[in-house]
């Protein structure tokens, strides 16, 4: 193999993990050929080589100022400084950057293995590829969580190692910016302008569930063989991790389910047993809760759906819900917030809106509908939430648009509304008020009338309701406000439109 | 011949050149030269080779040891160099014929002169170091084996130590110990030689060079740069601002770095009491026993090793030694003997 | 609120009104051979037609050339008796030698060697001895000296022994104005001795010029409290300056580069300031000059005083022009003050550097007319001369490599070229020739302490530290605003071959002027 190896190709060498160029930065494409040892004498021997040097060989230092001049002399393609604290004089710096030699230190290091591991890089780069494989296999060894395993193989190959999502979003390790030529529906092994990925396969299913993925500053040939080589023997370790990972959490939703089952059933007259369960699962059962019911769009398959919920659960608490579970119920997902003292009244409108906010967080496709329940509180309070919830999700699955949340105390509103919006005079008087937007150019303003008027009004909601700007918002809202002839600040004008809009839709 | 004598109006130039050879140490000249001044203002002194001098006639070396910022302080005293070599001679046993300069570098030239003057002797147009060293035994004669002793130590308090005896490696500790008791500096006399051995193994007419270095470096002192270095006899190794100083630590050399404003050269100066080598771009330039001198490019004035701050524009020279070196004295007065190594290694 | 800085010159007095930065009035006066006169007219004019504001003064800043050139001409000096504290070491140079015999007999010439001084550890060299030192102010006394200075070998670790003669001369002589060397200078014997000899000296003159300029910025109606310029430009008290003259022997080129600075808005700059004679550069780091390398010469005498670094060309605005296109001679003949007698573009007959700058179209100083039959090819010749000697002399001074920026200010400004070498930028700012008032007028107040510590007294960190301190105190008590006083400056070096650790620890806090509202003047009822 006739690889041409730079100095700053070996610079991204694990064992070069922690040097820095101190000086002669303009030499770093200087072709390394060799790696040599110093040995005080004169380098004529060693032209086109990285010349290691011992403290000792460069101390005082003023010695290494002489050395730099005769390594340019002599060609050397750089000078390696394993030498713990001492610096170099400015002098030693000016005239290595004026002669463009680099001069690379290193703090920490044994001076031999770092020369045997170089030269081995060097001379023989399949040799050392093995032996990459072999210490990454050694490293993982007893690590058993993704992070932990990625760290260790990241640490050894001196490069960060992420795992990616299916679809390229990092699970672990930093995000990457893959390239195009990186194609995530080739569940294969792919390296493109220094990117590498391997797949990471389904436990259960032929499947990629997952990607490694690394980038290198300086991709040379050797040493994306090592990072491929070492992505490939790390993957079983992830998978296990994976299926280990999914058996658990499996378990800990079943035990969830049927300890809410239990609660359900006895109300407040639950056994010790259910009890001490919900304990362990962390739920503080005599504390007030509300509860969120939440129903995405039917069709998702498991893995999706299980995917999908976890992200539920993670906007919600992005957005301050305290969470304390969040269960997949079959076509939908139970989730609830407990609290210590009684939230004030107030607080319902700011929960209202941290869903809302969590809502159209969510992708749009999922179409979730979400509705949520007054405080109460122990166990059987925790049954009367969710039951609520369930029912403002329901009200919340009548209307045509997503996502969608309701809030129990808001239903008696809602119910009365839902009355008058099917009688006929609403209708007619709908139909009336609302002609200016009944053409089809103008549905989009209708649709924002109507989700401004669900989101009591807010302008900031709407716009994350319907997944417009702002401004865009604003702009519509002062179309409407001309075409329908209307004061929308006008609490029992915005009353009327809002049974108008609901009328139209039955 | 006519008879030759150092007058007041010869202190500037001799002043001007012990600085230059006393390659940034040696001690500040400008003490020396208010004394010198001050005692030749009604008198002058005589200058002799020793090859002029009766063969078997003694010549004592007179010299001023310890810390410069004490001497600064506590000044020279004439009487107290005549009483060290009053008492080097009684252990003589004889009289003395002439005194002498221990060296010609830095502060040591002009109190060589001052004690003539104070002996009443004629000054020897010569020293035992062509420049200026750190030790009392970096000299001609301790390269053939000869012993500083009897050596006298006087302080201004009247106190007068005699050294009879001792060994090459003792007279530094031995000196350095006298001078702390005396207050950190003292007034030495040492080194009785005969004039005839003096002739054969001292540095001839050092005296004469240093004031001819002095009287050239005065009047070209303001003329273009190139003007002076030639008129020096030296070598120009750069012009430049001083970027780093890295003070000299125990036995390592310390480095001042300067880069040339012409050709953006890197030059480093490697130093301990003096500047010691000097390199450019990596390239040994010029080492000891050559003078290497560094002079303030405002002024000209050559700088003590000590004063040199960074930003300060400077000029990078080197003179060549007073004195043929031999090979066997690369030990004694070459860079090794600085703890400088690897500076010969082309 | 309003400060008044004040530049008394050999030529003219200056007086500027500065509120904050802003020049608010500016005026130039021919100084008078008087103290006061000169003053008078300068502060007149800058208040005339300004009613009420002479109240409004806070603080009113003063530099003068009074005692360099007293010293300079030998003149009005005390017959002044210096003693030092040594023997029997210290003997070999008596004070006074290597003085320029003119200003030895000047002041006097009355010298005495005394048993005394210090060790640098701290040790005696020998015993103070109070009747061997009354016997020596005793002959001072009947020789005619009317001010003494007093020098003791290694004074600046131990000044005990100067203050025990102090308190002697008090004793003997209770009218007689004393210097003390450890007031004065730092180690150094013969130069510290010198300073105190020459501080010595002026405190005669002292008087009578403090006196004078207080009594003219009083008939000027200005109540405020008054100040000096010192050496390095920072201010001093009037009582300071009574007894430490030789500090404000020379601020005239500190407060011209910060005038200078502080007109251009550039704290970081070189200075270049064109007289009739002369051209001075100097460059300034963060609004202060950097302090020249070398020991200081005053009048010839060796000195250890500290000065601003700044090189003199020996050539200005009224500098004789000569020679041919091929070889121009410039200076240093110069017309001085009779520029606009003398120049051929005021209608005289000699051509001058400004007579080159209005040929170049370069100023608009004079008439054009008379210019035009100056060659051209002379008038580029001097030009590139003068291009060419800035240029090295700004190169010089330069602390990097970078591209500097150049504050022109002075009279002659226009002969500087805009395009000098390794020249950024050359600013000439508005009011440049009232530069050293306004650098009066905004200059800081400074604390300084430099002296010799040892380990036998205290560690050396504790003793930097107290240093440190002192310095911050001394610049409260000079006037400074306690909360802005801050350290600028800590140098600590150790002093060679010695046994033990000793330092010369040096340390400088500046702060600025604590300026206290004016109290409004109460309406008579």
């Amino acid at each position: 193999m006739s690889e041409t190896l730079r100095v700053a190709d070996l610079l991204a060498e694990p064992e070069l993990s922690g040097a820095r160029v101190v000086a002669g930065a303009a030499g770093l494409e200087r072709l390394v050929l060799d790696v040599a040892w110093y040995d005080a004498g004169d380098p004529a021997a060693v032209a086109d080589s990285l010349l290691l040097c011992r403290p000792e060989a460069v101390a005082p230092a003023y010695r290494l100022d002489a050395l730099v001049r005769r390594a340019h002399d002599s060609g050397v393609a750089g000078l390696l400084v394993v030498a713990e604290t001492e610096v170099p004089l400015l002098a030693t710096s000016r005239l290595a950057d004026r002669l463009a030699v680099p001069l690379v230190w290193l703090p920490h290091g044994r001076p031999v293995h770092v020369l045997q591991e170089l030269t081995v890089r060097v001379r023989a780069p399949e040799l050392a590829e093995a032996r990459v494989v072999n210490r990454v296999v050694r490293r993982v060894h007893g690590r058993h969580t993704a992070p932990e395993i990625l760290g260790a193989v990241g640490d050894e190959l001196a490069v960060p190692v992420s795992m990616l999502a299916a679809d390229g979003r990092s699970l672990v390790g930093p995000e990457l910016e893959l390239p195009d030529e990186i194609r995530l529906d080739r569940a294969i092994p792919q390296r493109e302008a220094g990117f590498l990925v391997h797949p990471v396969h389904d436990p259960d299913s032929p499947r990629v569930t997952a990607w490694l993925a690394a980038r290198l500053d300086r991709p040379s040939h050797g040493r994306m063989n090592q990072v491929a080589s070492a992505l490939a023997v790390t993957e079983p370790h992830v998978r296990s991790w994976l299926t280990t990972q999914r058996a658990q959490s499996r378990h800990d939703a079943l035990v969830e389910r049927q300890t809410l089952a239990e609660i359900v059933a006895h109300r407040d007259g639950v056994s010790r047993g259910v009890v001490e369960s919900a304990v362990s699962l962390g739920w503080q059962l005599q504390q007030w809760h509300v509860g969120v019911h939440a129903v995405p769009r039917t069709g998702l398959d498991d893995n999706d759906r299980e995917r999908a919920r976890a992200r539920w659960a993670s906007e919600l608490a992005a957005q301050g819900v305290a969470v304390v579970a969040c269960q997949d119920d079959g076509d939908r997902w139970l989730a609830w917030a407990s609290a210590e003292v009684e939230p004030p009244t107030a607080d319902a409108r700011a929960v209202l809106q941290q869903v809302r906010r969590a809502a159209a967080a969510m992708p749009r496709d999922l179409g979730i509908a979400v509705g949520i329940g007054r405080p109460h509180r122990g166990p059987g309070g925790l049954v009367e939430t969710l039951d609520e919830a369930r029912n403002a999700a329901l009200l919340a699955l009548s209307h045509d648009y997503r996502p969608v949340v309701e809030h129990s105390d808001e239903l008696g509103v809602a119910r009365l509304l839902a009355t008058w919006q099917e009688s006929e005079v609403t209708r007619s008087f709908a139909e009336t008020a609302l002609a200016p937007l009944m053409d089809a150019p103008s549905q989009v303003l209708l649709a924002t009338l109507r989700a401004y008027l669900e989101c009591g009004g807010s302008v900031v909601e709407t716009a994350a309701a319907t997944g417009a700007h702002r401004n865009t918002i604003t702009t519509r809202l002062q179309q409407i406000r001309e075409r329908l002839g209307v004061d929308l600040n006008d609490p029992s004008q915005r009353l009327a439109l809002q049974v108008a809009c609901r009328s139209l839709r039955v | 011949m006519a008879e030759r004598r150092i007058e007041r109006e010869d202190v500037d130039a001799f002043a001007a050149g012990a600085a230059l050879l006393g390659a940034g140490g040696g001690g500040d000249v400008r003490v020396g030269a208010h004394l010198l001044r001050h005692l030749l203002a009604e008198r002058s002194l005589r200058l002799v080779p020793a090859a002029d001098l009766p063969p078997d006639g003694i010549v004592v070396h007179t010299g001023a040891v310890g810390s410069p910022d004490v001497i600064s302080e506590r000044l020279l005293s004439p009487v107290d160099l005549a009483r060290a070599a009053a008492a080097v001679a009684e252990q003589v046993m004889g009289p003395i014929r002439a005194a002498a300069a221990f060296e010609i570098g830095g502060l040591n030239a002009l109190v060589g002169a001052i004690g003539a003057i104070e002996l009443g002797l004629p000054f020897v147009d010569g020293d035992l170091m062509g420049r200026a060293f750190p030790k009392l035994t970096q000299n001609t004669l301790a390269l053939h084996g000869v012993a500083p002793v009897p050596l006298a130590v006087a302080s201004p308090a009247g106190d007068v130590v005699v050294v009879p005896l001792m060994g090459p490696r003792a007279v530094e500790p031995i000196l350095a110990g006298i001078t702390a008791g005396m207050g950190g500096a003292a007034s030495v006399a040492g080194y009785p030689t005969t004039a005839g051995d003096l002739a054969r193994l001292g540095v001839r007419g050092s005296v004469s060079a240093c004031l001819e270095l002095g009287r050239r470096f005065l009047a070209a002192r303001s003329a273009a740069l190139p003007v002076l270095v030639a008129d020096l006899g030296a070598r120009l190794h750069g012009v430049g601002r001083v970027e780093e100083i890295v003070p000299r630590h125990g036995g390592t050399p310390g480095t001042v770095t300067v880069i040339d404003s012409e050709d953006g050269a890197v030059v480093r100066v490697d130093h301990q009491e003096e500047f010691l080598a000097t390199a450019v771009d990596g390239v040994p330039a010029a080492c000891t026993p050559d003078v290497v001198a560094v002079l303030d490019n405002r002024s000209r004035r050559p700088l003590q090793v000590e004063e040199v701050r960074v930003g300060q524009a400077v000029v990078v020279c080197s003179l060549p030694p007073l004195h043929a070196w031999p090979d066997s004295a690369r030990d004694l007065v070459g860079p090794t003997a600085f703890g400088l190594v690897g500076m010969e290694d082309r | 609120m309003l400060r008044l800085g004040i530049d008394v010159g050999g030529t003219n007095t200056d007086a500027v009104l500065l509120a904050g930065d802003t020049v608010v009035a500016a005026a130039k006066e021919a100084s008078s051979a008087d103290v006061t006169t000169g003053i008078a007219r300068a502060v007149g004019a800058v208040l005339a037609g300004r009613p009420g504001q002479a109240r409004e003064v806070a603080a009113v800043m003063i530099g003068t050339t009074h005692f360099l050139n007293a010293l300079v001409d030998g003149s009005q000096l005390a017959p002044t008796a210096v003693i030092r504290l040594g023997l029997p070491a210290a003997a070999a140079v008596p004070p006074l030698s290597g003085w320029p015999d003119r200003l030895r007999a000047s002041v006097g010439g009355h010298v005495f060697l005394c048993r005394g001084g210090h060790e640098y550890d701290g040790r005696l060299i020998s015993p103070f001895d109070p009747a061997e030192f009354r016997a020596a102010v005793d002959a001072a006394h009947h020789a005619g000296a009317r001010s003494y200075a007093i020098s003791s070998v290694f004074s600046p670790v131990d000044p005990d022994m100067e203050l025990a003669a102090a308190q002697i001369l008090a004793e003997e002589l209770p009218d007689a104005p004393v210097s003390l060397s450890h007031e004065i200078g730092t180690l150094g014997l013969l130069e510290r001795e010198n300073a105190t000899a020459l501080n010595a000296a002026l405190r005669e003159l002292a008087e009578v010029v403090t006196h004078g300029l207080v009594a003219a910025v009083r008939a000027a109606g200005v109540a405020a409290p008054i100040f000096l310029s010192s050496n390095d430009g920072t201010l001093m008290g009037v009582e300071y300056a009574r007894r430490f003259p030789v500090a404000a022997l020379a601020s005239g080129p500190a407060n011209s580069m910060r005038g200078a600075a502080v007109l251009a808005g550039r704290p970081t700059c070189t200075v270049i300031d064109v007289g009739g004679t002369t051209v001075d550069i100097g460059v300034l780091e963060q609004g202060y000059p950097r302090e020249a390398p070398d020991d200081v010469s005053v009048a010839l005498v060796p000195t250890n005083v500290r000065m601003p670094d700044v090189i003199s060309l020996s050539f200005g605005g009224g500098s004789v022009v000569g020679g041919t296109a091929a070889h121009p001679t410039l200076g240093p003949r110069s017309v001085g003050p009779r520029l606009r007698r003398e120049a051929l573009a005021f209608g005289g007959d000699v051509l001058t550097a400004t007579d080159i700058a209005v040929a170049a179209g370069r100023s608009d100083l004079g008439d054009a007319a008379l210019v035009r039959r100056v060659p051209d090819a002379l008038v580029t010749a001097v030009l590139a001369q003068v291009r060419r000697a800035l240029g090295d002399a700004v190169d010089r001074m330069r602390l990097s490599v970078d591209p500097v920026t150049a504050v022109v200010v002075g009279g002659g400004g226009a002969i500087v070229p805009d395009d000098l070498p390794g020249v950024a930028e050359v600013i000439r700012p508005a009011h440049h020739e009232v530069a050293n008032a306004v650098g009066a007028a905004v200059a800081v107040v400074s604390g300084e302490v430099d002296r010799v510590v040892t380990a036998r007294r205290s560690g050396a960190r504790a003793a930097v530290d107290a240093a440190c301190q002192e310095a911050i105190d001394r610049a409260i008590a000079a006037g400074a605003r306690p909360s802005t006083v801050q350290v600028v400056d800590t140098v600590r070096l150790p002093l060679n071959y010695l046994p033990g650790e000793a330092y010369r620890v040096r340390v400088k806090a500046v702060g600025e002027l604590a300026l206290q509202e004016p109290v409004p003047a109460v309406p008579r009822g």
